[in-house]
């Protein structure tokens, strides 16, 4: 019943090749180049298959997005532990349990069945799990704990659902071509677990959760969990809606918990003022704002996001040792306002460049709108910073809108790379979805606001103070 | 009593947390070297609930190096619990009620230190602020934090502490007991109280971090039971002691048998080198002398020079001085910080600027985030392409009232009064490690954890000036005008000396030859079996992965006070202080006696940051590196725990369970007449006190062939 592409049946054997590798050998540089290797080669074997289903198996334009993201990270992550751990006795089991994570991870961006997402779902699931116990001493031993409770009650109602709906059908092939027509009650219910898992997964909290939990972990653990694992939600959604396009009850009500997290967790993320809480806070709210942009109808926007999130905090994970040094260095810079306008002018030529290019390539409506509503937050955001010197707000508006220009085009990008691959025929953004983003950032920037208005806001040049004080980079 | 002395009374035990990037190793326990060593130790054990002492994996180590010790004591007491506060006697040490309110006040503490400091300096509007705000970021109970508040916004610490109607002994227990709980935060209070010389931009003060913690336990206790005083800690009476004794003898021992040999005489110098004392300076001193034309001289680090050093292009001046002296020189100069530098600080900036605003916080990860992968491929894969900033050397000067008096100072001190060669190398020393918390640790110790070069290069310029070598030869000291003094800095990483512009081709020759013995004899013995020794030195400093750029001072056991001559060509393993001296030019101890309460001190402290970062890794060291999670740029705290964490990660002392720093007291070797060495100890009496105390091993022998004499209680003995 199940048969398999060839490329895939190599790429894991790649795999299980690098694990047993990595397992035996005790030298890092072995280590290092198994790792690396295997991923590497499994990664290509997996972007080189063609697109075509075998089996429960289906690489498309998204898989192969996905792998190579998951390769180049377990590739840097992995190298990274590699090193950190070298010589120590946990060394083996932690990189095993990383390549058990990234395989699991790969395996399913290519899962093209309803038994086979569910089971590289829940695979990923326990992989981290794994992950997590073998990182955490026995001090630590309550994030473990915690992660495993909250990915089991994540992970059950989705494995119920499908268990039922596989009696009643047998297995269910993923894609708008499927023949299968599953009943309106099988659709609520696959798509209220799938949105359920994807925001355990997700680590939604008000206050703490696994994911916020996870600076209990070493830095290589955060790096690869909270780039690769918290949001393959995105993914099992946009498969499940390839199915059947979600209800809009259980969209609203996504929606709507997005929402709540999104501007919770606002003034937590600010207030927390160890590194490592506030990337792994801003990174529940950075979900929450990604399965925001997926129910509203905007996967391209998803996906990018699920990209450029992984990529960015998974290196600011690896790189939190250097904070120390590089802020202390930056108070003891001079005279920091003069140095930033020459800056600034070459940025603010850049970004325009980069916005002309955007418009020249015929951006798909995702990109612009996205653009237009950043764009705008952008002109409230300097009027409101008005009382700083001029350089420091036209340095601060030429970055920003340098950053959202790149957003832009990236997300235009991959919407045009990823056509057919996102069911974006069966998941346009509705009208008001665009008024429905600009109210949950205006509220979200309001209720930190004020919040937070009596301390760190106070200070009238926050550049000034953002150095010496511990008001610090979350993302 | 005022509640102040009350404070001073309750932290004398508590070790100062300076701020990581510029971090001091120092002795936690330096208010408390009037007491004995083992005292101390005995009664902290109790107040701490840890075993200060080494243990038998330690001795195991020393037995697997091939040194004899006898066996590890097996009876160790049993594990102590740490006595605990108010609200912890009425509901465990461990009960959840005592970790919620442990968590409540370090998480308060947090919140508090990122805030602007009062205009009066009090941290109270700010610990309101912070319990005000929306309970997202704060645990425990919400009745707990309103409580809390009520305490702090109406009653000050006098207040409570009378509040409480009990003796002075017991409000000093109490107070103790807070602080042994959050030690990290009783000790960054400690360091802004005691010895910061500006107000750090997060400073909590010790009344207010106490005001916080007994609020809290008063609200946790309110309405349920009344606060019971608290009895006086037993000490702990423990057999570890034994394993410390075991380990001394055989590690001193084995030091002063290899002090035995008779080292080689230096014909007519051609290059004499001055670098610090540091145990990283011996192996490369050892490697410079292969040439017996070369003449090296040991000195702490800071070349006699306490000096705030104002670098071009900076707004801030840093110390570079041992923490036991005040600053009363300027040195300014250096080349600012390259623009590219610069610019990627700021970018960096803006980039923090820009994730505190909803409107872009979710963008930046889409739109910045794709480049995130070529950056941390290549910082994974190829280090090597990091830049690393090689230090300034050139330009460098010193701006003091009474240059000559220095000048003069610097070269007595030294001994280097009568034959200078043609080329004389002023050697300080700094690391560079990449993604490390505590990169400070590993620079010059008596450069307040600054690399030195910048002191280096501002004595090679005052010695250089004619006007000040003509002052000079009026009082004797006569530098030939062939001579000239080049400075230069050790790079302890990557084992590279970076030298001033002006040395010559031959110089830099001998001294890469040096560095390629060094990094061969470190490849042999510094790092543990199963660890790659490194053929590429730089990549140690360079690969953000690296949890053990290099070893630091781990291993170090003794300090040697005497002429070169007597120790040159000794292989003494990069373990020893060397700190150059001759007794012939120094009748009536004054100098001996400056070395012994500078220099001496400063390696106590380290010795004993060393020591207890060794033996009680989980109070006074920074715990496992990978877990560190740096808050603003002075501290860390381990995975999500509140307190601040004190002392050296594990990685820089253990490798995996191994111990590779062997946890003993300093062992003081002198090389000069004992009763000059009385006069030394008598007139300085905090040296007294370590040495008899026992915080320091006192050793002396009058000639390089005598025997080896112990200083006990005032005494003299043969050694062993």
């Amino acid at each position: 019943m199940y048969s398999v592409d060839v490329h895939l049946l190599l790429a894991l054997i790649a795999l299980l090749s690098g694990l047993a590798a990595v397992l035996t050998s005790s030298n890092p540089r072995v280590r290092t180049a198994a790792l690396t290797g295997t991923l590497l080669l499994s990664g290509v074997l997996v972007d080189t298959a063609p697109t075509s289903s075998v089996g429960p198996w289906k690489v498309d334009a998204l898989s192969r997005l996905l792998v190579s993201v998951v390769v180049v990270l377990g590739c840097a992550v992995g190298s990274f532990a590699v090193r950190q751990f070298e010589a120590e006795r946990r060394a083996r089991r932690l990189i095993a349990a990383t390549l058990l994570v990234t395989g699991a991870a790969m395996a399913t961006a290519v899962a093209h069945t309803l038994v086979s997402l569910m089971l590289t779902w829940v695979a990923t699931s326990l992989a981290t799990a794994l992950l997590i116990s073998w990182s955490v001493d026995a001090t630590h031993a309550g994030l473990a704990v915690r992660a495993r409770v909250s990915l089991v009650a994540g992970d059950t109602p989705l494995v119920l659902v499908v268990a039922w709906i596989v009696a009643h059908q047998g297995d269910v092939t993923l894609g708008a071509s499927s023949l299968v027509t599953l009943h309106p009650r099988e659709i609520i219910a696959l798509a209220a677990s799938g949105s359920w898992a994807a925001m355990m997964r997700a680590g939604f909290t008000l206050r703490r959760s696994w994911v916020t939990e996870t600076v209990e972990a070493p830095t290589s653990v955060s790096a690869l969990l909270h780039a690769g694992v918290v949001n393959a939600g995105t993914l099992l959604l946009v498969r499940l809606s390839t199915l059947a396009p979600a209800p809009t009850v259980v969209r609203i009500m996504t929606a709507l918990a997005c929402t709540v997290v999104m501007v919770a967790l606002a003034p937590v993320i600010i207030r927390r003022v160890d590194l490592k809480g506030q990337l792994a806070t801003s990174t529940v709210s950075q979900m929450a704002f990604m399965l925001l942009a997926l129910e509203l109808g905007w996967p391209a926007l998803a996906v990018t996001h699920v990209v450029g999130h992984a990529l960015y905090k998974s290196l600011r994970f690896m790189d939190a040792g250097s904070a120390i040094a590089r802020r202390a260095s930056l108070r003891r810079l001079e005279d920091r306002g003069r140095l930033l306008a020459p800056a600034a002018r070459r940025l603010g030529v850049m970004s325009l460049v980069v916005v002309a290019s955007v418009v020249a390539l015929g951006a798909p409506l995702d990109a612009r709108a996205v653009a237009g509503v950043f764009s705008l937050a952008a002109v409230a955001v300097w009027w409101a910073r008005t009382r700083r010197p001029l350089h420091h707000a036209t340095w601060f508006l030429a970055s920003l809108a340098a950053t959202l220009a790149g957003y832009a085009l990236t997300v235009a990008l991959v919407g045009t790379w990823l056509t057919g691959a996102l069911g974006v025929e069966t998941r346009s953004a509705p009208w008001w979805s665009l008024g429905a983003v600009v109210v949950v950032v205006a509220i979200t920037r309001r209720y930190r606001g004020r919040v937070v208005v009596h301390s760190l806001l106070v200070v009238p040049d926050t550049l000034e103070v953002a150095a010496p004080t511990v008001v610090a980079v979350p993302q | 009593m005022t509640s102040k002395s009350l404070i001073e009374r309750a932290t004398s035990w508590v070790g100062p947390l300076w701020p990581l990037d510029r971090s001091v190793a120092n002795n936690p326990l330096s208010d408390e070297i009037s007491e004995p060593f083992e005292v101390v130790l005995n009664r902290l054990s109790g107040r701490m609930g840890v075993s200060p002492w080494p243990t038998g994996a330690h001795v195991e180590e020393l037995r697997r190096r091939g040194v004899e010790v006898g066996a590890p004591s097996s009876a160790r007491s049993a594990s102590i619990v740490r006595p605990g506060t108010m609200v912890e006697r009425a509901y465990g040490v461990g009960s959840r009620q005592g970790r919620t309110v442990r968590d409540l006040v370090g998480r308060v503490a947090l919140l508090t230190v990122a805030m602007p400091l009062d205009e009066t300096g009090s941290r109270r509007t700010a610990m309101l602020t912070a319990l005000s705000g929306a309970g997202g970021s704060l645990s425990g109970p919400s009745a707990l934090r309103r409580d809390l508040a009520h305490t702090l916004s109406s009653d000050s610490l006098p207040a409570l502490l009378n509040g409480l109607a009990w003796d002075e002994e017991q409000l000093v227990e109490e107070l103790a007991r807070h602080c042994a709980r959050l030690h990290g935060w009783a000790g960054w209070a400690k360091w802004n109280d005691r010895w910061s010389r500006q107000p750090h931009p997060n400073a909590i003060s010790l009344e207010d971090f106490l005001l916080l913690s007994l609020g809290a336990d008063l609200a946790a206790l309110r309405g349920s039971s009344a606060p019971t005083p608290p009895e006086s800690v037993a000490r702990v009476h423990d057999s570890g002691v034994a394993d410390l004794h075991a380990l001394e003898s055989a590690l001193h021992g084995d030091v002063l048998g290899r002090l035995s040999g008779t080292g080689r005489v230096a014909t007519t110098p051609q290059l004499q080198v001055i670098t610090c004392i540091d145990v990283r300076s011996e192996p490369l001193r050892r490697a410079l002398e292969f040439d017996d034309d070369v003449e090296t001289f040991g000195f702490a680090g800071f070349f006699g020079l306490a000096a705030t050093v104002q670098r071009e292009g900076e707004r801030e001046a840093y110390e570079s001085l041992p923490m036991i002296l005040d600053p009363d020189a300027t040195i300014t100069g250096g080349r600012p910080v390259s623009s590219a530098s610069r610019s990627r600080q700021l970018l960096l900036e803006t980039f923090a600027e820009l994730t505190h605003e909803p409107e872009a916080m979710y963008a930046l990860a889409e739109g910045a985030g794709w480049l995130s992968a070529g950056i941390m491929t290549a910082a994974t894969y190829v280090p090597g392409l990091r830049r690393v900033e090689r230090p300034t050397l050139d330009g460098w000067h010193l701006r003091v009232p009474h240059s000559v008096d220095v000048a003069e100072g610097v070269l007595r001190a030294m001994g280097l009064t009568r034959v200078f060669a043609p080329e004389i190398v002023v050697l300080g020393h700094g690391a560079h490690s990449n993604a490390n918390t505590h990169y400070s640790s590993l620079d010059c110790g008596a450069c307040a954890g600054n690399a030195g070069g910048a002191n280096a290069a501002a004595l090679a310029t005052l010695l250089n000036d004619e006007d000040t070598r003509r002052e000079l030869a009026l009082r004797g000291i006569v530098v030939p005008p062939t001579t000239r003094f080049i400075a230069a800095e050790h790079d302890t990483t990557a084992e590279v000396v970076d030298l001033a512009e002006g040395a010559t081709k031959e110089l830099r020759e001998r001294f890469r030859h040096a560095s390629i013995v060094v990094r061969t004899e470190r490849d042999a013995q510094r790092r543990g079996e199963g660890l790659a020794t490194a053929r590429r030195y730089e990549r140690y400093s360079r690969d953000w992965a690296q949890v053990r750029p290099e070893w630091g001072l781990a291993g170090h056991v003794a300090f040697v006070i005497g002429p070169r001559s007597s120790t040159r060509g000794l292989e003494l393993a990069g373990r020893t202080f060397l700190h150059s001296y001759d007794a012939l030019d120094d009748g009536d101890g004054v100098v001996l006696g400056s070395i012994l309460a500078g220099p001496v001190v400063v390696a106590q402290w380290i010795n004993a940051a060393y020591y207890f970062s060794a033996v009680a890794p989980e109070v006074y060291g920074a715990g496992d590196k990978t877990l560190l999670n740096p808050v603003g740029d002075f501290a860390v705290l381990s995975g999500g725990d509140p307190d601040l964490r004190q002392g050296l990660p594990r990685q820089s002392l253990f490798v995996d369970e191994r111990p590779m720093h062997l946890p003993v007291r300093l062992l003081v070797a002198v090389e000069a007449p004992l009763e000059q060495i009385d006069v030394a100890i008598v007139l300085n009496p905090t040296v007294r006190q370590l040495f008899d105390g026992g915080w320091l091993v006192l050793v002396a022998r009058t000639t390089p062939e005598g025997p080896w004499m112990r200083w006990s209680c005032s005494r003299w003995s043969e050694w062993r």
